[in-house]
């Protein structure tokens, strides 16, 4: 039997098919992803206004900081520094993760359709999340250690003993501690559970397409 | 895009060339619920590729390429067996089997022998034995032509001799 003797057996099932499709079934599970879909995109809209509007706020209070000491007639370069930079980083963060982003869309763009740019894709998704989730792991330990480091120079410039709020002090410490370990635990644990594998999987996979 | 134009132009597609997902499907899954799990994962990604497609490729090459590409990253999903809750309560019942009587026996037993390939291959060979021409194949899976030729060769021999084989015994 040669190939054309295959694919003619192959041909056959086209004449009596042995599946059919529930249609309305279908139309319901399309139905759902659209609503899925819709709902995802909902999310990630709000997230972009919420790190919007933190970012607005921090920049306000920063300049509030300049106001306010301006008002004591106690200037300083050390309350210019701080206000500029605390507006520079805000905007700066901004920046960054729309330029990443951009670039990013940039990339995925570059890829065609076929198997072999799907794969190149996915490993892309992969790496940029993998640097999101970094980046935020670090914004998270520095904000934890930022937090211990404000609350101790605020009793510091204050004059006031630590044990005056033994409890409050402890427990906000606590709070700058576990959040950033807590998170750090997550994201480590997901990127080695979740995506990491699937990531060697896909490679491996490009491995395959390689190998004639 | 409109939603109701979508649906016609999926309407269409699934109606002219639905063979191709059964295909699919029947050499990437293999038990009855990754089926079911399987083609609503590829009528999701088909309809959700609509709006890409550009007539720069036939819709049977078009239709391949987002079927394959979905049922090889959907073998490479970890935990798709245990996948807690189904989007549809009733989703064993989304793909149908009809009377059986009358199909040729040699195509299951060309299934069975597609689904022993490497996953690259098996894609191969589906696109190979539907009479896609060299090119097409190598514009769907992303490899250069003589590689194709390469798998080709392997695959055809594979087949072949396994059929010889078994014809003779």
């Amino acid at each position: 039997m040669n190939l054309d003797e295959l694919m003619s057996v192959w041909r056959t099932q086209e004449a009596a098919p042995l599946h059919d499709v529930n249609r309305t079934l279908l139309h319901l599970a399309l139905r759902q992803d659209e609503a899925k879909l819709q709902k995802d995109r909902r999310r990630e809209r709000w997230l972009i206004y919420v790190f919007s509007a933190g970012l607005v706020v921090a920049m306000a209070i920063f300049l509030g900081m300049m106001i306010v000491t301006g008002d004591r007639n106690v200037m300083t370069g050390w309350d210019f520094a701080i206000g500029i930079g605390g507006a520079a980083a805000a905007l700066l963060a901004g920046g960054a993760m729309y330029v990443g982003h951009r670039a990013q869309a940039r990339l995925e763009q570059r890829f065609g359709e076929s198997l072999r740019d799907q794969l190149n894709r996915r490993i892309a998704q992969f790496d940029d999340r993998a640097t999101i989730a970094r980046a935020t792991l670090v914004t998270v330990l520095l904000g934890g250690i930022g937090g211990i480091a404000i609350l101790l120079l605020g009793y510091r410039v204050n004059q006031k003993p630590l044990s005056d709020d033994g409890y409050l002090l402890v427990s906000m410490i606590l709070m700058c501690v576990v959040l950033p370990v807590t998170t750090g635990v997550w994201t480590i644990h997901r990127q080695a559970r979740e995506m990491l594998p699937r990531k060697h999987r896909l490679e491996a996979l490009l491995k395959e397409l390689d190998a004639a | 895009m409109l939603q109701s134009e979508r649906d016609r132009i999926f309407g269409e597609w699934l109606a002219g060339h639905k063979a191709i997902l059964f295909k699919v499907v029947h050499v990437y899954a293999f038990e009855h619920a990754d089926r079911q799990d399987l083609f609503q994962e590829i009528a999701i990604q088909v309809w959700r590729s609509v709006d890409a497609f550009r007539a720069e490729s036939s819709v049977p090459t078009w239709m391949y390429r987002v079927a394959l590409n979905t049922a090889i990253a959907w073998t490479r999903k970890e935990g798709r067996h245990q996948r807690g809750k189904q989007p549809l309560e009733a989703v064993e019942a989304l793909v149908t089997t009809s009377c059986s009587d009358g199909r040729d026996p040699r195509v299951e037993w060309l299934y069975h022998q597609i689904a022993q390939l490497k996953d690259v291959d098996r894609s191969v060979a589906l696109l190979l034995l539907d009479g896609f021409s060299y090119k097409e194949i190598a514009s769907v899976v992303g490899l250069t032509e003589s590689n194709v030729g390469v798998r080709i060769n392997r695959i055809k021999s594979a087949l072949v001799g396994k059929r010889s084989e078994e014809t003779e015994s």
